[in-house]
């Protein structure tokens, strides 16, 4: 049965790589009058992808307090 | 911790200024020349840690300065989601809205909302470095007397 599906997907599918250029042509046609930035990688990261700058930066402080936490209970003998 | 002789305190009071104003330029010229907030605030970390290092201090005032870094870093945190909500109230109902008006491009005030994020993921950032190194430095004191 996994034969049969291999030989399917192999006739239908792309080529390797062809398609994840989609995306990256949506992005870059008109971000610049869409975001009005003249860099587009901080047009990117803080506009189109902003949720995944806000959950990096929620990691950072959690990184914070895991030391501060660690370091406070060896700290005191 | 013991500071160290009386050259390297004058050359570090004159160099540790500039290093601080290149990097609040990194900062808010994020949406125009490459950087932005996170690479801009390590560099403002590294003038705080440069002065540190250089002075010494004792264990109290490190502890001092401790309590009031964290203070900023929660409230810098606060901030920015603060922000990201507002998109909310004004204009159309999406998160991350971006509601400013987007001025001329390459000019210093434009982006919409861009600047005000590097500014303060810039301080989060910053606040974050700065507190890892005394943490640690704190503990080796607190261990060794």
């Amino acid at each position: 049965m996994l034969l049969y599906f291999y030989s399917v997907s192999i006739q239908s599918l792309d080529v390797l790589g062809k398609s994840s250029l989609r995306m990256a042509k949506h992005y870059i046609e008109g971000a610049t009058q869409k975001t009005g930035s003249a860099n587009l990688v901080t047009g990117v990261v803080f506009d189109f992808r902003g949720y995944d700058t806000m959950g990096e930066a929620v990691v950072l402080v959690t990184a914070v307090l895991g030391v501060l936490t660690i370091l406070r209970i060896k700290g005191k003998k | 911790m013991k500071g160290m002789t009386i050259i390297v305190k004058k050359t570090t009071q004159l160099i540790a200024g500039m290093i601080f104003m290149y990097g609040i330029y990194v900062i808010v010229h994020g949406h125009l020349t490459p950087g932005g907030g996170f690479a801009g605030g390590v560099v403002i970390a590294g003038s705080f840690i440069l002065v540190t290092l250089a002075n010494g201090g004792d264990f109290m005032k490190l502890l001092k300065e401790e309590s009031g870094t964290t203070i900023v870093e929660s409230l810098a945190t606060i901030l920015v989601i603060v922000i990201a909500v507002s998109g909310f109230l004004f204009g159309t109902k999406i998160f991350f809205n971006n509601f400013l008006p987007k001025g001329i491009v390459g000019h210093l005030v434009s982006a919409g909302v861009l600047p005000l994020y590097n500014i303060f993921v810039g301080t989060e950032v910053a606040a974050s470095i700065f507190i890892i190194f005394l943490s640690l430095i704190i503990f080796k004191e607190e261990s060794k007397g």
